[in-house]
């Protein structure tokens, strides 16, 4: 492993800021800030922990006197690398920042620190009957911080959208350590650029999250939960767009194709139709069971028309957590059929659902590979999911070529190469041809304003 | 160390076990994925055995609640022992421990007479007592000031009965009992406790004097060779009583019967043990359950007033390898119920590690209890005012973090109350 380049004044000058204990930089501290959620790592120079904004500014100052670069991280579990420190320098782990500062029922927000677990959160919410509804995969141990600074999805953004939406006002730290503030506690604001929002998604390479203020929901009195079996992957795909072009908003649409089906049932035996080309489970919810009621009963004669073989439903809380049971553990057991699975993130229109299913089973069966599918099917968001080994050699080419023709063909069916994990540097050579050059020059013109520098999160999509 | 990084290998870093590890507070390299990593970095030659991933390792109770969480299947609690022996086969046992494992652990009756020593010496100084200032000297040992001290040196479980014991009707089975150290040294109360609840459900009980530590310290010190040693022995005495089951009182000791021995000492002789293993409210349950069905006698029936006073409520901690590791939680909690009636309450993060650890409660005593503040925060809401376990070191750390925050519950293991409510059968 290669020693910090940082010097040794520059390190002393970290500890007088943050703290001589909050600043890591043993080899064995370095390593585990090396890694996220997805594959490659980079051993970061330093490790700075801070408590506050103050803090905060005052390392990014001495990062653009030393020019050296500063990634910030909260939970660790991206899946595009946003938190990797890919040309070194110091990482700033924000999950010291851990308060959550006020819940307001009555004007319905939530204000936090950055390195607030997400679960959290949705938990002292939900005390106040509130819901907080974006629910990435990773709730439990991501971050605020890091779900605004990625703009997370999850499960519920087919009704309730995704972190964008929930997101009110942010206090942050520009790249040069300058503290401002974007955005009201209001449901409206118009004032200015909106800012938060542009803090949103940035992968933190524009600011650093200090404080967020977000929406929050009245938690819904009913719900019901359904399963549909169908034929084939691609008849379960125009399913999902009938259900959508009926004009139903369930709360969650999920997908899950044969080969996943089969795994799941290996490992958990649930009782799945493993027959079946692809299951879907959906769930209504709102704040009136009658309302509920009319969306699911709608939804079972949108199905049965579609040609669902099967429809099953969950009469109390015991069979809907055995249907969800499936669906949460779908990852599981794709990722224990291989020591190595690589989680996509395609994204299309919702009448091109069912073509991208066809065309992820011809891609798996082109390179001669494993690729499980399940996802978001009504907000058009699939997670391919290829099973490998990283350590085979003779596969692994195939993987990245499987991988390329996922993006070709969510590029060519007008979507999007990743719905909610982020672009990182994994996909950095993919922006380009999704967006159009002219916009990623906008955006490196918008970076070198705020970060001239460069200091903030470098070699990250840009 | 390439079946080091093979176990390390299926890790996907999602940080999924990060929710469930308790000795996580926000440092990543207290995560079970930074460990994991770690011991993938040592065997693919990125780092050194160095004392920086030594200290890391051992920041880690063992509980297997990571392995549980873990998507991939990775045991991550597994790995960190694997590299703490590791070390231990490179520098050795610090002197003490070499001393307890080599020495103490192999010979009871060695180990007895330790313990009176040490418990006269608990006598004559008081230093039980919370006000003597000789407590000062705690610290210097690497203890809380206030550390609750069991008091050692009792007459053992072994020497207060005999190597067979009848049953009090008619035989209906006949058991080993494993009853571990602190059932045999430390609390012989529930080790008579145990007996008497085999006895009353018909089972002969073979009670081996020369039974020695089941090696979960052992092991989880790192010392493999030694936790071997205790094993092969205490196999050879199982084997020569030819049990139908072996019933312990304690989720380590059974544990690493049914699957330690095997999976973490590599014994393969231990596997056609591992189906006789219950845990003894697994036998109760079992047991009690045929004669009430059968119409012969309402055993659950009494209570356990004596104790507990009319309203007092009850509630149950899980202890982590009685859960994760034996898969035995359901019973305990039926058998409490079946008792107390409403007066059983479940605690919010029941399964949740009380910070105890065996030896991890010694070596790591702040972060032990702070492991154990959310422990005892729950235990708090629960409004129960007694706390009952199945494993005696999770008693011990419960009622040493209970006295350490001045708190009114008391700590139990549920064998008592069982113990209490049961009549024999007829």
């Amino acid at each position: 492993m290669d020693a910090s380049k940082l010097s040794r004044p520059v390190l002393e000058e970290l500890s007088s800021i943050v703290g001589k204990e909050h600043v890591l930089t043993s080899d064995e501290d370095r390593l585990c800030y090396a890694y996220d959620g997805q594959r490659v790592e980079h051993v970061p120079d330093a490790v700075v922990r801070p408590i506050d904004a103050g803090q905060i500014a005052g390392v990014l100052k001495l990062a653009n006197e030393e020019r050296f670069a500063v990634v910030p991280r909260g939970g660790g579990t991206g899946l595009s690398g946003g938190s990797v420190a890919v040309g070194g320098g110091v990482v700033l782990d924000l999950t010291r920042m851990d308060r959550i500062i006020e819940i307001d029922p009555a004007n319905l927000h939530a204000v936090c620190e950055p390195g607030v677990i997400t679960a959290d959160l949705a938990s002292q919410a939900q005390a106040h009957n509130l819901l907080y509804p974006p629910d990435p995969g990773s709730v439990k141990v991501s971050t605020i911080g890091g779900n605004v600074a990625e703009n997370a999805g999850g499960l519920r953004a087919i009704k309730y959208g995704v972190t964008r939406n929930y997101l009110m006002q942010v206090r942050a730290v520009s790249p040069t350590g300058e503290p401002f503030t974007s955005g009201a506690k209001t449901r409206k604001c118009v004032a200015g650029y909106d800012l938060a929002s542009l803090m949103c998604g940035s992968e933190g390479t524009l600011g650093v999250l200090t404080e967020i203020t977000v929406r929050l929901v009245p938690m819904p009195r009913a719900r019901r939960s359904l399963t549909a079996a169908f034929d084939s992957a691609s008849a379960a795909g125009e399913a999902v767009s009938n259900i959508m072009a009926a004009g139903l908003t369930p709360a969650t649409l999920e997908i899950i194709d044969n080969f996943t089906l089969r795994t799941i049932e290996d490992f958990a035996h649930l009782g799945l139709p493993v027959n079946a080309g692809a299951l879907i489970l959906a769930e209504f919810d709102g704040l009136s069971q009658c309302a509920v009621d009319e969306e699911a009963e709608t939804a079972r004669r949108v199905l049965a028309q579609s040609g669902a073989q099967e429809i099953r439903e969950a009469h109390d809380e015991a069979q809907r957590d055995r249907i969800w049971e499936a669906r949460r553990v779908a990852l599981a057991a794709l990722s224990r059929a291989k020591p190595t699975s690589i989680l996509e993130d395609v994204t299309v229109p919702l009448p091109n659902l069912s073509a991208m299913i066809d065309r992820v089973e011809r891609i798996a069966a082109e390179n001669s590979l494993s690729i499980g599918t399940f996802g978001h099917a009504g907000d058009g968001n699939l997670h391919p999911t290829i099973l490998t080994d990283e350590r085979d050699q003779n596969e692994m080419p195939r993987v990245e070529r499987a991988i390329a023709q996922l993006f070709e063909a969510a590029l060519e069916l007008g979507g999007t190469v990743s719905g909610e994990h982020g672009i990182g540097f994994a996909k950095a050579a993919f922006l380009a041809r999704e967006v159009g050059e002219t916009s990623v020059e906008i955006m490196r013109r918008i970076k070198r304003s705020l970060d001239p520098n460069g200091i903030l999160n470098p070699g990250k999509f840009l | 160390m390439t079946k080091l990084d093979e176990a390390a290998a299926s890790c996907m870093k999602c940080g999924f076990c990060k929710a469930a590890c308790p000795v996580f507070f926000g440092e990543e390299t207290d995560s079970p994925r930074a460990k994991v990593r770690l011991a993938r970095a040592v065997a693919r030659g990125e780092l050194e055995l160095t004392a920086g991933v030594r200290r890391r390792m051992e920041r880690c109770l063992n509980c297997w609640a990571c392995t549980v969480e873990c998507p991939s299947g990775v045991e991550p609690n597994k790995i960190a022992l694997a590299m703490r022996s590791a070390y231990v086969e490179r520098d050795g046992l610090p002197f003490l421990e070499g001393l307890i494992f080599r020495v103490g652990l192999r010979r009871p009756r060695l180990a007895a007479w330790g313990l009176k020593a040490v418990g006269l010496a608990e006598s004559v100084s008081a230093i039980r007592l919370q006000g003597n200032p000789l407590r000062r000297l705690l610290p210097v040992l690497g203890m809380r000031r206030d550390k609750d001290l069991p008091q050692l040196g009792r007459r053992t479980l072994t020497s207060r009965l005999p190597e067979r014991i009848e049953p009090l009707g008619e035989i209906r089975s006949e058991v080993l009992y494993f009853p571990g150290c602190a059932a045999n040294f430390i609390y012989p109360e529930v080790g008579l406790a145990a007996v008497s609840v085999l006895r009353k459900l018909g089972a002969l009980v073979v009670l081996p004097h020369e039974l020695v530590c089941c090696s979960t310290p052992v092991f989880n010190s790192g010392d493999i060779e030694g936790a071997r040693e205790l094993a092969a022995r205490n196999i050879e005495i199982i084997r020569a009583a030819k049990p139908d089951l072996i019933v312990t009182s304690c989720g380590s000791c059974g544990l690493t019967i049914k699957r330690e021995w095997s999976e973490v000492l590599g014994i393969r002789e231990a596997d056609e043990l591992a189906a006789k293993v219950v845990d003894i409210s697994q036998f109760v349950a079992r047991y009690a359950d045929a004669v009430v069905t059968d119409g012969e006698v309402g055993i659950l029936c009494g209570g356990p007033n004596g104790v507990l006073g009319e309203s007092a409520k009850v509630t149950y901690h899980d202890s982590c390898h009685l859960r994760r590791g034996m898969g035995v939680y359901k019973e305990p909690r039926e058998l409490l119920r079946a008792i107390l009636g409403n007066r059983f309450v479940e605690m919010e993060q029941a399964d949740r590690c009380c910070g105890g650890g065996g030896t991890f409660s010694i070596h790591h005593p702040e972060l032990s209890q702070e492991v154990a503040e959310v422990k005892m925060r729950c235990l708090a809401e629960s409004k129960a005012q007694l706390v009952a376990a199945g494993c005696l070191a999770c008693v011990m750390q419960l009622t040493d973090s209970i006295v350490h925050r001045k708190m009114p519950q008391r700590a139990i293991h549920f064998v008592e109350i069982i113990d209490r409510a049961l009549r024999p059968v007829e």
